[in-house]
């Protein structure tokens, strides 16, 4: 185990004022950058949601014992991911104000698929079917060159020479393109 | 992908991703793997974008603002020691000899009263105390107690205390309205960071606090007046080059009470430095006083108060309110809310925190971004909203919405007429309710146990367990189990896929099924029973008497039997019927079995 390893579970034991230093270097940029570069939102968004995660990680971590690094990342990220999915379903469709008269209309209300969205779906379903039945490192690679990866950064995730894997990932695309045209 | 020929695109992909990431539920499997691949990407040792210096200074004081701290490290003084020496040198050129001076000779804490007579309605004087931590303080204008009030007069040895520095302060900007009397009290922390007041103010109806950072806590008395007593504390760490100053205002006008903290240094320069707050006020008022608060770090607590509309705004730090008997407004955007007792509605919208309510005799409407919350004891409707968090009920008596994006929803208790939950993922669970229950939701079981009312439910993926219920259910599931047992009232499902199980039921029933096993037993049919499975067996046990029934059976292929009251039939060509009674038994199914007994 590295000192870095060690460190990071052993965070309770900082000072608060070395705890923010470090939270922020390790998780809170790097959370800023990501939100940018992979979620594609906006840069207030994204100082948004890396000082809610940091704020709710300084709140909460004392509550829980990590075992190693990869754990505590893990639990910083998922509150990311949590804050994240509250951003996007805040923009998307939950009211900001709620009134009695309203609300329950509004809970009842179903609205219609459209085409277009039913084909999404379709295709959602497909990725997650053929996700399913992906080894790790093919769901690494197609998630990664989707984000625009070149392949040698992906050839340092996953264990497979790096001139093969532009193959590998166009024979996914094609497995999943298959079995999207099965469907629609 | 437009044309189903072309192949996927990357950008497609990458949007299927995400989507699922945001749409389904955290703890699914796949998902988690997705999320452990995130994490690696995220947290690499690549910084894909570097952040701009300014935000990531803005954000460590936030942090460390609100966590009692303010410093950011070593990791970024290399950086910003560069900006502060500028910031210095800058700074120190544009002193001028006498800015110098003021910042070299530390400023005395001073306390001043101005008043302003237009008119003057009853308004009592303004009061202040000495108290220890105030090193020097001065009373201007200060007019002397009203006779027979009780009230003490102004501190004499205080007031012959000399005074090195008068600070006269503008009004705080808040109505610009005329007002027949104006007063006001400015206290300037001290060099030690300290702020004490011991002050109070008489007739006054309304009394807004604005921007404190410390506890802040709210009673009430018989009396006349306002009385505030308490310490602010800053406490400054490391280097700190323009050190804020604060001011404390309290300022009168008319019977309204302003108090207010003024940080008069907009621009501080921070290396390696940092703020931390302490303290607590406390306010003693009349009842029937009117309450504002916008407080902005420290916990705030208000019993007993009774006047038109008690509002309370906290940013950082627990809300705590009990007895209060007028219309109440929270606003948190970090911290618990806990509120009982409250004769009057309630508004509350909390961002992060969870939310404790207790005893509410009027209407509630809760908005929570994040946190649970939990309501017992309410006597009006209520309306929750949530976006993460679980959500409890019990013992509400009025109409009920709830509307949850993820998280648990458990209800026990309820009387109330209606009740309306929508629910994305997460279970929903109601036991002893009198009321008709229309749940809808995306993803999780629902269990509603000893209903009495009417139940509709809407669910996409999870299982549904309905128990004791007296009241007609009516069932829309795409995909999950539905189990009935002692339902008195009419039953309509239609599932798409998962088996229906019926136990114990008095009733009408319809049924229609895609795929999936219909099972019945102890059927006790008030009206006609009507089933429709495309793919799977149909087994119904009825209690009824074979002469109430009349049987059609039909299945495209499957086998068909009826064997009741010493009668055993089967089907013939796909087809079974027998005439008795005036209800009638319809089943259809394409390729499963049916049993009737």
């Amino acid at each position: 185990m590295n000192k870095s390893l060690k460190e990071t579970y052993t965070l309770k034991d900082l000072a608060q004022k070395e705890l923010i230093a470090e939270l922020y270097g390790r998780y809170g940029k790097k959370l800023y950058a990501y939100a940018i570069y992979s979620w594609k939102v906006d840069e207030d968004t994204a100082w948004d949601l890396a000082y809610k995660t940091l704020y709710k990680v300084i709140d909460s971590h004392k509550k829980y014992e990590f075992e190693s690094e990869e754990k505590f990342a893990s639990f910083v990220f998922k509150i990311f991911i949590n804050y994240l999915r509250n951003n996007y379903r805040d923009k998307k469709k939950l009211p900001v104000e709620m009134t009695l008269s309203d609300s329950d209309r509004d809970l009842l209300q179903e609205k219609p698929e459209s085409g277009r969205e039913i084909n999404n779906n379709i295709k959602l379903a497909v990725l997650n079917g053929e996700l399913d039945k992906m080894e790790d490192w093919q769901r690494m690679l197609l998630l990664m060159k989707s984000e625009g990866r070149s392949y040698a950064e992906i050839a340092r995730f996953i264990d497979k020479p790096e001139d093969n894997l532009r193959v590998y990932y166009q024979r996914l695309k094609e497995q999943i393109t298959k079995k999207i045209n099965e469907r629609l | 992908m437009s044309d189903s020929n072309n192949i996927i695109s990357d950008a497609e992909i990458q949007g299927l991703f995400k989507q699922r990431l945001l749409e389904q539920p955290m703890d699914d499997a796949l998902n988690q793997k997705l999320i452990e691949m995130e994490t690696q990407l995220a947290f690499s040792n690549d910084l894909l974008l570097m952040p701009d210096l300014k935000k990531e200074k803005e954000m460590l004081e936030k942090l460390g603002a609100i966590t009692g701290f303010g410093p950011w490290g070593k990791w970024l003084f290399t950086g910003l020691s560069t900006l502060a020496v500028v910031a210095t040198a800058f700074t120190l050129l544009n002193h001028t000899s006498a800015d110098l001076q003021k910042k070299i000779v530390p400023a005395p804490q001073t306390m001043t009263i101005a008043e302003n007579k237009q008119n003057i309605p009853a308004a009592a004087p303004v009061v202040p105390l000495s108290r220890p931590g105030f090193k020097t303080h001065k009373h201007n204008n200060q007019l002397p107690a009203t006779p027979g009030s009780g009230v003490a007069v102004a501190d004499s040895i205080a007031a012959e205390q000399a005074v090195t520095n008068k600070k006269e302060t503008q009004a705080a900007p808040y109505f610009n309205g005329a007002y027949g009397v104006e007063k006001k009290l400015s206290l300037q922390a001290g060099d030690d960071g300290k702020v004490a007041v011991d002050t109070l103010f008489k007739g006054i109806k309304r009394v807004e606090i604005d921007g404190l950072y410390c506890d802040v806590n709210v009673s009430t008395h018989a009396e006349n007046n306002v009385s505030i007593k308490g310490e602010m504390k800053f406490k400054f760490k490391g280097v700190i080059l323009k050190k804020p100053d604060y001011i404390f205002h309290c300022t009168q006008k008319d019977s309204v009470l302003l108090v207010q903290l003024e940080k008069t240094q907009k621009s501080s320069v921070f290396i390696g430095g940092s703020i931390s707050h302490e303290g607590a006020l406390n306010f003693v008022m009349p009842k029937q006083t009117t309450l504002i608060v916008r407080n902005a770090a420290g916990k705030l607590t208000v019993n007993d108060l009774e006047g038109t509309t008690c509002h309370l705004g906290n940013s950082y730090g627990n809300i705590v309110a009990s007895n209060i008997k007028s219309k109440l407004e929270i606003r948190s955007s970090s911290g618990d809310v806990t509120l009982s007792h409250i004769t009057g509605s309630v508004n509350c919208k909390a961002s992060y925190g969870n939310i404790n309510v207790r005893e509410v005799s009027g209407n509630m409407l809760i908005a929570s971004s994040s946190g649970n919350i939990s309501i017992s004891q309410v006597k009006g409707n209520a309306g929750i909203a949530c976006s993460y968090g679980n959500i409890d009920l019990s013992n509400i008596d009025g109409e009920l919405n709830v509307n949850s994006a993820s998280g648990n929803i458990t209800g026990s208790d309820l009387n109330a007429g209606k009740i309306n939950i929508k629910s994305s993922y997460g279970f929903v669970k109601f036991i002893n309710c009198k009321a008709t229950l229309d749940v809808k939701s995306s993803s999780g079981n629902i269990s509603l146990a000893n209903i009495t009312g009417g139940i509709t439910v809407s669910a996409s993926y999870g299982e549904i367990n309905l128990n004791n219920v007296s009241g007609d259910a009516l069932i829309n599931s795409s995909s999950g189990n539905i189990e009935i047992s002692k339902l008195t009232g009419k039953m309509f499902i239609t599932s798409n896929y998962g088996h229906i199980v019926a136990n114990d039921c008095v009733s009408q029933v319809s049924i229609k099924s895609t795929s999936g096993n219909v099972t019945g037993k102890n059927i006790a049919l008030v009206k006609d029973l009507y089933v429709n499975a495309n793919y799977g067996h149909i087994h119904m046990n009825l209690k009824n008497d074979l002469n109430e029934l009349t049987f059609n059976l039909s299945s495209t292929s499957g086998n068909l039997t009826l064997n009741k009251g010493g009668i055993k039939l089967t089907g013939k060509e796909g087809k079974l019927t027998l005439q008795k009674g005036d209800i009638l038994v319809k089943a259809v199914s394409s390729s499963g079995d049916q049993v009737f007994d």
